[in-house]
């Protein structure tokens, strides 16, 4: 009589144990009509690429600008690298079906120094750059950084004052982040208006 | 097919106590048994779904409180790798849990153990560029189910599944995402080792 009892306690403990569901996307179709769902994945840094795009163009964009005016100018700088952690859910809207998946980026080495410049002087007078960071909602802010995160790709960089004449510029961006690792890369040549 | 297999192990240890044969208990004045084992933990859950499980070694010590039950205490370490992020995580838990064997006088004997304790998950990145090393904390919830046969009076043969669902503590992690989701964690091994009994 004790050996069945126990056998029932045994198959009682395993019809307990619940599994874990996996995602069938045969029965669950992705929810179309639903908002997306943005993922966080971290990154360390490995790569920089420069680009240079207007105000009224996305990030990313990839139309090439041979002239621009000072205040309309933006330096987009991709950061890219090796994931460190990928979130593993999947995302459910409230009827139950899987809501659409975006991914951004988030780059984990602190900053010790970014540092910009021009092939030539570009002005004698004035501090020349301003950098915005992103947030996880495509905000950008200008922050002091030193120290901090790079957090999302891409940084903006602008200009905060017109050249001293109107010419050609390559701006150049070297990240060095707390580890001496460091990072540079160059725009395409730029016909800057002051 | 899975249910196909819990049938057959319930069955099996149905098995196990009908077909056991009596043994001499001469050795029950001696309840201090030291236990090393080794196998291999499976990572199936959560924030550790995608890595891969590779070896575990755990040691014991359990000490015998009455003829059908004790305590045992023990300490295991268990190595998991994502491929995806080129992470190395050591899982180390140390814990202390209540016991009862079903079989004593029996040459195969039955333990089920559960406990807790502290789990610490080491991480660390392989990449060169940048490394990081983190160590997450937390209180793992530890199931047991260890198939002991007697090879001599002193010594045995360990056979066990071990279990750990743990509740990690808040805090600012990298290599874990800060999400409350990720705070809850399960692996489990089955490992293969040997019982000595002083």
């Amino acid at each position: 009589m004790k050996k069945i009892i126990y056998l029932i306690l045994i198959m009682l403990f395993f019809n307990a144990c619940i599994k874990y569901p996996e995602v069938d996307f045969v029965k669950n179709p992705e929810c179309l009509g639903c908002s997306a769902h943005y993922y966080t994945t971290y990154y360390i840094l490995n790569n920089v690429t420069a680009k240079i795009t207007d105000n009224d163009s996305v990030d990313s964009d990839t139309i090439n600008y041979d002239t621009l005016r000072y205040n309309d100018l933006n330096i987009i700088t991709d950061l890219s690298g090796q994931i460190i952690a990928d979130q593993t859910y999947e995302c459910r809207a409230s009827d139950g079906r899987y809501r659409k998946v975006l991914t951004q980026a988030y780059f984990v080495n602190k900053i010790q120094s970014i540092e910009i410049s021009a092939n030539k002087l570009y002005n004698t007078k004035a501090n020349n750059f301003a950098i915005y960071f992103r947030d996880k909602e495509f905000n950008y802010t200008q922050k002091n950084y030193e120290g901090e995160e790079l957090g999302y790709t891409p940084l903006k960089i602008k200009l905060t004052a017109p050249p001293d004449s109107s010419q050609w510029f390559v701006f150049t961006i070297k990240i060095t982040d707390d580890k001496n690792n460091v990072f540079t890369s160059s725009t395409d040549s730029v016909f800057v208006l002051n | 097919m899975k249910y196909k297999l819990i049938i057959f192990i319930a069955l099996l240890f149905a098995g196990f106590s009908i077909f056991s044969q009596d043994v001499n208990s001469s050795d029950t004045n001696n309840n201090l048994t030291f236990e090393l084992s080794a196998g291999k933990i499976f990572s199936p859950y959560r924030f550790y779904k995608n890595h891969t499980g590779y070896e575990k070694f755990s040691f014991g010590v359990s000490k015998k409180l009455f003829k059908y039950g004790g305590a045992v205490f023990s300490q295991s370490y268990g190595r998991v790798f994502s491929k995806t992020t080129n992470n190395q995580t050591l899982v180390m838990t140390t814990t202390i849990s209540p016991y009862i064997t079903f079989f004593a006088d029996k040459k195969i004997n039955l333990r089920f153990s559960s406990g807790t304790g502290l789990i610490c998950l080491s991480t660390k990145t392989l990449y060169d560029i940048y490394p990081i090393n983190e160590k997450i904390y937390g209180m793992p919830i530890k199931g047991n189910i260890a198939v002991l046969y007697k090879l001599q009076n002193k010594l045995a043969l360990n056979l066990n599944i071990d279990t750990h669902y743990s509740f990690l503590f808040t805090g600012n992690y990298k290599l874990l995402i800060n999400d409350p989701y990720y705070y809850k964690t399960f692996f489990y091994s089955i490992n293969i080792g040997i019982n000595y009994t002083l």
